[in-house]
C-alpha cells in the first residue's frame, strides 16, 4: 500500500498540463515509490498471508509474478496516458464524465481513505498496548474487545486526525525522512525473525536448499488457513500483489504522480515500490508472524506492536507507530480533501478534523484491520472502473469513431456513459462473488475489460442520441 | 554541511548492520535492540537537523 501524497512531486498544475521545466527525473520517482509503499499496511497485511494458509512456493513466486504484473501494469497503462495528457487523475475523469461523476468519485475514494486510515490508527493503537496492559483484539473480532483498546483508539486516532488538520505539511516532510529508516527497519525485522525460527527449529543453514527447507517446513507451510480467513494459492497470492494498488494503476490514480515523469518508462520505478514494500517487507513481517505461530500456536492475534517489539525492541515499535501515523496522516488529509471538493463551503480544517474523527471510529473496530486483504481488494475494485473508461477514452474513442472527453467538449455535468459503465462493472463483479463463486480477489480483472467495452458501447448509443437531439434543437 | 548530510546514512548502516551480526550468530539480541535504538535516535535527529539546514540554506539563497 502507499503513503500517498506525502511525497507527491507537487500538487500544482491541478488544471493544465505539467510543462517541461516541472518534469522530474527518474531517480525522483524511484526514491518515492521505495519510500511510498512500505507503510504501515505492511504490519498487517504480511501476517495475514500467513493466517491465510499460504504455502512458500505460493507466496514467493506468486509475489514475484504479482509484483511484476503491478510494474508493467504502471509502465503500459497509467504511464503512457499520463506523460501523454500531463494532467491529474481528477481533471482528466471531469474531461470525460464531467462534474458531477467526479463528486461521486471523490466520495467513494474519501470513504475507502476513512477505513484504510482507520486500519492504520488500529496498527498504531497496537503499540500502546507494550506498555499499557489491556485486552487487545483478536484475528476474528469485529467489535472493540476491551475499554481499554477503546481508550488506546480515541488517544491515537485523535492525535492523528488533529495533527492531520493543523500541521499535514510538517508530518509529510517527517515521513520523507522516515522512509529509508523504516525499509531498514523492516528488513531488519525479517533478518531478526529469521535467526529465531533457526534457533527454535534447531536447523543448520548452510546452503540455499536448507534456507529453501526452512522456508516451506516452517515458515510459509501451506495447509489450512486460521479460522476466519480465506485460503490463499498461487493466483491468490499473485492477483492480490497485483491489485493491491489496483486504484493505483488500472484505476489511474497515478495519473497525477506521472504526469511529472519525462519519459513513459519512469513507470517502472514503481518496481522500488512493488520489491521493497509488497516483497520484502511482506516477508519480513510474515515471517515474524510465522514465528509467533511456531512458538504459541494458539497465539493467533496479528498485533504489529508486540511483534515489532519482540524483535527489534524499542525501534521496532517507534516503527510500527511512525508507520501507521504516518500512513494514516496522509490519508485521512486525502479523504478530507475528497471530502471538501463535494462541498467546498466547508473548511479544510474542520473537514480534515471530522474525517479523522470518523477513521479513528472506524479504527476502533478491528475487523478493518483484521479483514484488510479483502478491504484492499474492495477499494480497487470499486475505483478501477473509471481507469478503464479513462484507457478507453483515451486510446479508443477516436479509433471507433467517437468524441473523447465528450464531457468537456459537450460542457454536460454528468456522462451517463461512464456512471452507468461504473454501476454495471460493479454489479458484473458483484455478480460474479455472489452467485458464480468467484472470490473477490479475482474479479476485478474480467471486471476491468468489462467496463472499457461497456463505456465505448454507452457512450456509442449516448453520443448516437446526443448528435439526434442537437440537430433537432437546430432545426 | 557536508558532513551532516553524510554522516546520517551511516546511521542507517548502524541499524542495520546489527541484525546481520545477529543472523550470523556474532551479537545478542538485547544488544541489536540497544544498536538499532541508537541508530535510530541519531538518524532522526540529524537527519531533521540536516533538512533543516538545508532549507534555511534554500531560503538564504
Amino acid at each position: 500500500m502507499e503513503l500517498e501524497e506525502s511525497t507527491s512531486p507537487s500538487l500544482e498544475f491541478e488544471r493544465e498540463p505539467v510543462p517541461d521545466k516541472a518534469q522530474l527525473g527518474f531517480k525522483h520517482f524511484i526514491g518515492m515509490y521505495a519510500g511510498e509503499h512500505c507503510a504501515g499496511t505492511e504490519f498487517m497485511l504480511g501476517p495475514l498471508f500467513v493466517a491465510a494458509g499460504v504455502s512458500a512456493f505460493d507466496f514467493i513466486f506468486g509475489l514475484l509474478l504479482g509484483n511484476a504484473l503491478a510494474v508493467l501494469s504502471w509502465v503500459f497503462v497509467t504511464s503512457p496516458i499520463a506523460t501523454r495528457a500531463r494532467l491529474t487523475l481528477y481533471y482528466q475523469l471531469e474531461q470525460i464524465c464531467g462534474k458531477k461523476l467526479v463528486t461521486l468519485y471523490n466520495l467513494a475514494n474519501g470513504v475507502m481513505f476513512c477505513f484504510l486510515a482507520g486500519a492504520m490508527i488500529t496498527v498504531s493503537a497496537t503499540a500502546v498496548g507494550v506498555w499499557v496492559e489491556f485486552p487487545m483484539p483478536g484475528l476474528t473480532d469485529i467489535y472493540p474487545n476491551s475499554i481499554g483498546w477503546v481508550i488506546a483508539v480515541l488517544i491515537v486516532g485523535s492525535l492523528i486526525a488533529v495533527v492531520a488538520a493543523y500541521g499535514y505539511r510538517m508530518v509529510a516532510k517527517f515521513a520523507n525522512i522516515a522512509a529509508p529508516w523504516m525499509v531498514l527497519v523492516f528488513i531488519a525485522l525479517g533478518f531478526i525473525g529469521l535467526k529465531q525460527f533457526i534457533d527454535t527449529t534447531g536447523v543448520t543453514i548452510t546452503s540455499v536448499g536448507d534456507l529453501w527447507d526452512l522456508a516451506t517446513n516452517h515458515i510459509w507451510r501451506g495447509g489450512e488457513p486460521l479460522p476466519g480467513q480465506v485460503k490463499f494459492t498461487f493466483w491468490h497470492v499473485t492477483f492480490f500483489a497485483w491489485f493491491t494498488n489496483l486504484a493505483m494503476h488500472l484505476g489511474m490514480a497515478d495519473l497525477s504522480v506521472f504526469r511529472f515523469a519525462r519519459k513513459t518508462w519512469h513507470g517502472i520505478a514503481s518496481a522500488a515500490g512493488m520489491y521493497v514494500g509488497h516483497f520484502m517487507a511482506w516477508i519480513s513481517v510474515s515471517i515474524l508472524y510465522a514465528l509467533q505461530l511456531h512458538q504459541t500456536p494458539g497465539n493467533t492475534d496479528v498485533l504489529p506492536g508486540p511483534m515489532a517489539f519482540k524483535a527489534a525492541g524499542l525501534a521496532g515499535l517507534l516503527c510500527v507507530i511512525i508507520a501507521g501515523w504516518t500512513t494514516a496522516n496522509p490519508t485521512i488529509y486525502r479523504a478530507g480533501l475528497a471530502f471538501q471538493a463535494i462541498v467546498p463551503k466547508w473548511p479544510r480544517f474542520r473537514v480534515t478534523l471530522a474525517t479523522g474523527l470518523l477513521a479513528t471510529i472506524a479504527g476502533l473496530f478491528p475487523a478493518v484491520a483484521m479483514q484488510l486483504l479483502d478491504f484492499v481488494a474492495l477499494y480497487g475494485m470499486l475505483l478501477m472502473p473509471m481507469g478503464a473508461v479513462i484507457f478507453a477514452d483515451f486510446w479508443l474513442s477516436e479509433k471507433v469513431g467517437l468524441q473523447p472527453e465528450f464531457a468537456r467538449k459537450t460542457g454536460i455535468s454528468l456522462n451517463w456513459a461512464a456512471g452507468i459503465t461504473w454501476l454495471l462493472t460493479l454489479l458484473l463483479c458483484v455478480v460474479l462473488i455472489r452467485f458464480a463463486g468467484i472470490q473477490i480477489y479475482f474479479v476485478s480483472l474480467p471486471g476491468w475489460i468489462f467496463a472499457l467495452f461497456a463505456f465505448l458501447g454507452l457512450s456509442w448509443w449516448m453520443q448516437k442520441n446526443y448528435s439526434r437531439k442537437m440537430i433537432l434543437n437546430k432545426s | 554541511m557536508k558532513a551532516l548530510q553524510i554522516i546520517p546514512w551511516l546511521f542507517l548502516l548502524m541499524l542495520i548492520l546489527p541484525s546481520l551480526l545477529f543472523l550470523a550468530g556474532r551479537m545478542t539480541l538485547p544488544e541489536v535492540h540497544t544498536w538499532m535504538l541508537w541508530a535510530t535516535i541519531l538518524w532522526f535527529a540529524l537527519s531533521i537537523a540536516s533538512a533543516y539546514f538545508r532549507s534555511k540554506a534554500a531560503g538564504s539563497d
